[in-house]
């Protein structure tokens, strides 16, 4: 049945053995078994090698776990190989930490439930889903900045799916799994990737899986995180009816037709099928429509069209910016807030917002919006600290204002001219015409972003 | 627009290719005790671990159809397998294949099983047999071989002991190497198990690198069958003791 079995032991290489403390393996896929074990009193997961192919070549391929390990992660976020075993039956594998429980897969996000069997063996759904928007983006965010920090160490991570993301859907924590293929450039130990996420010359076998290949997988992974269907899937496909091998080389190699191609109209998402990327292609910014569209019309054929990870971070940053979540509890996007005259005002309780413009670009002013330090300052890649939140004055009940939650005090510039310091940890008012400079003379003046609020 | 068409956190599950595996099993009266027993065991147990297999990919539905003397059906359609609940197979009758093949043959139509809007992954056809078939079966199997969801299928047939004419299996799977032969309680249990698995993961999950290459269309076609191929045998033991052997 399955290779282990409670109480089993592995030796692992750097000594001891890893027990196996679960009745059954967590899980199983392609290439081999999870199971629950404790080693030197942790514990782990335990990935178990069972496909042929891997096993063959487990010199090269567990060589290629142990330089990883040895490399270690690009940064947090990654469920990096620990440890591996020693070689058993000619099979092998290695130690990863635990997901953690408040952690839901990918799948089931895409899937909005994950299945739970309860005591008497009926199967129920639980629901699984984001219930906040800039969350949603904050995790596209931290996958892309993830990926970016892997490409820069110089390697690929070769097979991008799914299966191997878990997210906190509150906290928008990512935590990107089965790191086991990742490779340095030009380097493949066999893995293909998983349908639907391979570039078009992977699928057609003109192509292994490399940096250039990531980067479409990375755009099929966000765009079904955002739009919740898939990019080549659309009337095209489904007339093909059964999915066969010859069909999916055909519309995920050699012909693949982006669903939302502005020139071909071949395979457009089907009514009652794909609903939820006919809805939510048209409440994206324009912005993130182009990129998605460079990614699958020119990208589909030239992997130098493919927008890089950094394209990907700048778009989703400014797409966090446009998010607004108003006081009726509508979340939307500003361009749908956008009353075209320069105005916002949420199409569900008619609110007015004010907005601050930094850099050219308006950010709505709805109470609990937080401004990031890359929001503010142009070449910043921090997109997690929060620099400025709007919140609601404790003593005069409805004021609106920005509190500094920076590590400097902001000048705010009144509309009659006069200057007043900010301290860290105070606010300034949301005010028609007042501009919040973020940050003092002492930090040379004229280098310091400024933003203006408007109506 | 209303709320709903406007809200971009309340969606729809992500459209799922429909993946339609069917159970053809032998209840004839030489399938009796041990073998229908571990078959009802094995069966009962399997099924509930395959629901979250599909993931975003799949959405696995479950026909089972039994053959004796007569054809019948666990349930009138395929049923989400979140939702099957094995009723126990009992045994009596002869073999009529022919009236099986027949029966499968109307139901691999859009009026029958495969009706569906979205897109299908090709079906699993999972044939468990431990005998000959007792009927004229020869027009009906040709017959079913010029159906296209047939055609497209992922076939495997399990040869119970060594009485199942292993001929007509792989007549029916068209690869005498996806025919596996199960000798004993055990090796049946196992093999139930790792091919109802193993199917319905098949074109969903991540593979590697067969060939070097460019692919062509019927490699492609190919593939599927050739993955199944090289698990089935890699699951092969060589302890395995006759089925009817000291029973």
């Amino acid at each position: 049945m399955f290779k282990f079995k409670k109480g089993d032991r592995i030796p692992i290489r750097d000594g001891g053995d890893a027990i196996v403390i679960g009745e059954k393996p967590l899980g199983s896929g392609g290439q081999g078994e999870v199971y629950r074990v404790e080693y030197l009193g942790d514990e782990y997961a335990l990935k178990w090698y069972t496909s042929p192919s891997i096993r063959e070549n487990r010199t090269e391929f567990s060589g290629n776990i142990q330089e990883n390990i040895v490399r270690g992660p690009p940064k947090d976020g990654f469920l990096w190989p620990k440890h591996l075993t020693e070689e058993m039956d000619g099979g092998f594998g290695y130690l990863m930490d635990l997901i953690p429980s408040n952690y839901s897969s990918f799948s089931d996000i895409l899937r909005t439930y994950r299945v739970r069997t309860v005591s008497d063996g009926t199967a129920v759904r639980d629901r699984v889903g984001f219930t906040r928007l800039d969350v949603m983006v904050l995790s596209a965010l931290r996958m892309v900045s993830s990926f970016r920090a892997l490409q820069l160490s110089g390697v690929s991570y070769q097979d991008l799916n799914d299966g191997g993301f878990y997210i906190d859907t509150d906290t928008g924590d990512v935590l990107i799994c089965d790191c086991d293929n990742v490779a340095p450039q030009g380097s493949n130990f066999g893995i293909r990737g998983k349908p639907g996420y391979m570039a078009p010359e992977v699928v057609t076998g003109h192509s292994k899986p490399c940096r250039d290949t990531d980067k479409h997988s990375l755009a099929v992974v966000l765009f079904k995180l955002l739009m919740r269907g898939d990019p080549l899937e659309g009337s095209a496909v489904c007339s093909c009816v059964v999915l066969t091998g010859s069909n999916e080389l055909k519309h995920y190699g050699t012909d693949p037709v982006f669903v939302f191609d502005p020139t071909n109209t071949s395979n457009r998402p089907v009514k009652g099928v794909h609903s939820n990327v006919i809805k939510n292609w048209g409440l994206y910014p324009g912005y993130v429509r182009e990129v998605f569209t460079r990614a699958f019309t020119d990208g589909l054929h030239d992997p130098s069209s493919r927008p890089i990870p950094n394209t990907w971070f700048k778009m989703l940053s400014r797409l966090r910016c446009d998010v607004v979540a108003c006081g009726c509890g509508r979340q939307s996007f500003m361009s749908v807030m956008d009353t075209g005259s320069g105005n916002y005002r949420c199409p569900g309780c008619g609110r007015e917002h004010m907005v601050m413009v930094i850099g050219g670009c308006p950010m709505v002013l709805a109470e609990g919006k937080e401004i990031h330090h890359c929001d503010v300052f142009p070449h910043s890649e921090d997109f997690e600290t929060v620099v400025g939140r709007v919140v609601e004055n404790k003593k005069v009940s409805g004021l609106l204002g920005i509190k500094n939650t920076s590590d400097r005090p902001w000048t705010a510039v009144l509309s009659d001219g006069t200057t007043k310091t900010v301290p860290i940890g105070g606010g300034v008012p949301i005010a028609d015409g007042i501009t919040i400079r973020f940050g003092t003379t002492e930090n040379n003046f004229n280098s310091i972003p400024e933003g203006i609020i408007r109506r | 627009m209303t709320d709903d068409a406007m809200d971009l956190l309340n969606n729809e599950p992500i459209a799922r290719k429909k993946l339609v595996i069917v159970y053809i099993i032998d209840t004839s009266g030489s399938m009796s005790g041990d073998k229908i027993g571990t078959v009802n065991a094995v069966m009962e147990e399997v099924l509930p671990e395959i629901r979250g297999i599909g993931g975003s990919d799949s959405d696995i539905s479950v026909a089972v159809m039994t053959f004796d003397t007569d054809v019948c059906w666990m349930y009138d359609a395929p049923r989400p397998i979140e939702e099957i609940k094995w009723t126990e197979l009992k045994t009596a009758g002869w073999t009529d294949f022919g009236r099986a093949m027949g029966e499968l043959n109307s139901k691999l139509s859009r009026n029958g099983y495969m009706g569906t809007a979205s897109l299908s992954f090709a079906p699993v056809l999972f044939l468990m047999s431990d005998g000959c078939p007792n009927d004229g079966y020869e027009a009906n199997l040709a017959k079913i071989k010029g159906n296209k969801w047939f055609k497209h299928a992922l076939k495997i047939a399990v040869a119970i002991g060594s009485d199942a004419n292993r001929e007509v299996l792989a007549e029916f799977t068209g690869n005498v190497e996806t025919v596996v032969e199960a000798n004993n309680g055990p090796a049946l249990a196992r093999l139930i198990r790792m091919l109802t698995i193993t199917s319905s993961q098949i074109g969903s999950r991540s593979s590697t690198m067969e060939s070097d290459g460019p692919l062509t269309p019927e490699q492609a076609d190919a593939a599927k069958e050739a993955e199944l191929v090289q698990v089935i045998q890699n699951a092969v033991r060589p302890e395995d003791i006759d089925f009817d052997d000291g029973w």
